[in-house]
């Protein structure tokens, strides 16, 4: 079993498990120099050898320079290749749009980063999204309908191959927090949430489910539990350490993978960013589990601060309290 | 009295009744700008300040944006005659190599809800087009959005270009984004960062009235 399984589990891990991502903007930039470094932290990376000449060849569609269209029709552009795009055509443009949209018909299981929530902001724009939300009519729960009942079978298709823990991703909160207010997101996504963790639980009840979401979410934490995710992947800086360590520790206790924050790593000094790993620690540790640190670097970080990252994760990862 | 019915519907987004009873109060020889004032702006500053207090969100913001614009379209050929301008211009973009938009056009918003002149740059907005705008529109101020860290670099450009095109001390420069602190703000020697959009837009109207 994984230190990130005993974590969820709260099966007391020996370290806190550690989560490190280069962004494929950051293998394009740095290439072998970021391999020495991946080399230097085989208990982060496992002795991989990346395939330089083949980076952007493996990088999914999403992250390549340029404009791609997905499943959906939703049109892509991306400026820097590495870094993931934006939709910036919307396929839904109208309410009568909402009505005619025809789900796709791919059931191969891919449910990308955004498959629910940002979904909706993908299809029709973030406009005309939340003015349906604030008229709180047919439109948006129709809209909401079209996109659960694709996620609802691109689910069914994975589970006959979930691993021990099955990821998901969906950025549900912005800077200040909820988009829609945390009690029209309970009245509306909370619903699909729960269905689509709901769908997994019953395949399977001990399957353990990841949740990724960026932005300030610490409001709906718990419902996300109640959905059935076993372990939130929350960002430092929107939420707030104290915010945290209230509805993850006080409150009742939530399994969180932390994502450390990305946004100091390219200004911070050694000093500050050993500072930063230490204090979420500290303040989140429990001796039986329930803390990940996750750690996503971009081409914008130095090699230095990147290593002063590792170098702080690796120190308190055997933090004992 | 008319206009507080004209605030309180535009806090409710009932875009279609506050176009009849701006219609109803010009017809009754209300002054354009007073029905700007005390109706649509009264509306939106409410909003405002209940969207920085987590009372109400964005689609409620969206919706009384909407009502308000409804509105003002009526308002804006009178205002003309009236010889009433705007309290100050401004213009706005997400920066250079980022294409998110949400943030800015909720700044934009709000700042057109205090009755400021916004010009939308769009996104990808280069540092360069950010000045040219500034000196050509005669703004008196920038407004600056980053979602990514690796694009905050811009804002940088921004200041030492207006500096270098000789328009820094009659423009101010706002900040903001996820990744931009008051920290950053003040290294790049920006004026301004606020917490939130409706926060920006009281910021904005306090420079533009300040320069006056």
């Amino acid at each position: 079993m994984s230190t990130l399984e005993q974590a969820i589990r709260m099966e007391s891990p020996e370290t806190i498990p550690v989560t490190v991502g280069f962004l494929p903007a950051a293998w394009l930039k740095y290439g072998r120099e970021l391999q020495r470094l991946a080399d230097q932290y085989p208990q982060f990376f496992g002795g991989i050898k990346k395939d330089l000449s083949r980076i952007e060849e493996e990088m999914p569609a999403s992250y390549r320079k340029g404009i791609y269209i997905d499943e959906w029709n939703c049109e892509w552009h991306n400026e820097h290749a590495g870094n993931e795009a934006i939709v910036v055509r919307h396929p839904v443009k109208t309410e009568e749009d909402v009505y005619s949209l025809k789900i796709p018909d791919c059931r191969d299981g891919r449910l990308p980063h955004g498959f629910m929530y940002l979904r909706l902001l993908d299809l029709c724009g973030f406009e005309n999204v939340m003015i349906w939300f604030a008229e709180e009519d047919e439109t948006i729960r129709t809209l909401i309908d079209k996109v659960l009942e694709y996620n609802l079978y691109q689910v069914a298709a994975i589970l006959p191959r979930m691993g021990d823990i099955v990821y998901f991703g969906d950025d549900l909160g912005t800077q200040k927090g909820l988009a829609i207010g945390p009690d029209r997101w309970r009245r509306y996504l909370k619903p699909c949430f729960r269905k689509l963790y709901g769908l997994v639980k019953a395949y399977k009840p001990d399957q353990l489910i990841y949740m990724h979401t960026d932005g300030c979410i610490w409001e709906i934490m718990p419902d996300l539990v109640e959905c059935g995710v076993d372990i939130i992947n929350p960002q430092f800086r929107a939420n707030g350490l104290d915010h945290l360590v209230q509805v993850c520790r006080k409150d009742q206790v939530i399994p969180i993978n932390l994502d450390l924050d990305r946004q100091l790593f390219p200004f911070a000094t050694r000093s500050e960013l050993f500072d930063h790993v230490g204090a979420c620690v500290e303040s989140l540790y429990l001796r039986e589990g329930g803390l990940g640190l996750n750690v996503e670097l971009n081409y914008d970080v130095s090699l230095e601060n990147m290593a002063a990252v590792l170098d702080a994760v690796e120190k308190y990862r055997h933090y004992k309290g | 009295m008319i206009l507080e019915e004209i605030s309180r519907n535009l806090q409710a987004g009932k875009a279609r009744d506050v176009k009849a009873l701006v219609q109803q109060a010009i017809d009754e020889g209300i002054p354009a700008q007073e029905i700007l004032e005390k109706g649509l702006m009264d509306g939106m500053n409410v909003i405002g300040a209940k969207f920085s207090k987590n009372e109400v969100f964005v689609p409620e913001v969206l919706v009384a944006a909407r009502a308000m614009n409804q509105g003002a379209q009526l308002l804006k050929p009178l205002l003309a005659e009236e010889g009433v301008k705007a309290s100050g211009k401004v213009c706005i973009g997400t920066v250079e190599g980022d294409l998110h938009d949400i943030g800015k056009n909720l700044v934009r918003m709000m700042m057109e809800g205090k009755g400021l002149e916004v010009i939308d740059l769009g996104t990808d907005v280069s540092a360069e087009t950010f000045v040219e705008t500034a000196k050509n529109e005669n703004c008196q101020i920038i407004a600056c959005s980053a979602l990514l860290t690796t694009t905050m670099g811009v804002m940088a450009d921004v200041v030492k270009q207006a500096e270098a095109a000789g328009i820094r001390d009659r423009v101010k420069i706002m900040v903001g984004g996820a990744p931009v602190t008051e920290e950053f703000c003040r290294k790049i020697g920006a004026d301004a960062c606020t917490p939130d959009a409706a926060t920006a837009a009281n910021k904005a109207l306090e420079f533009c009235l300040a320069a006056q």
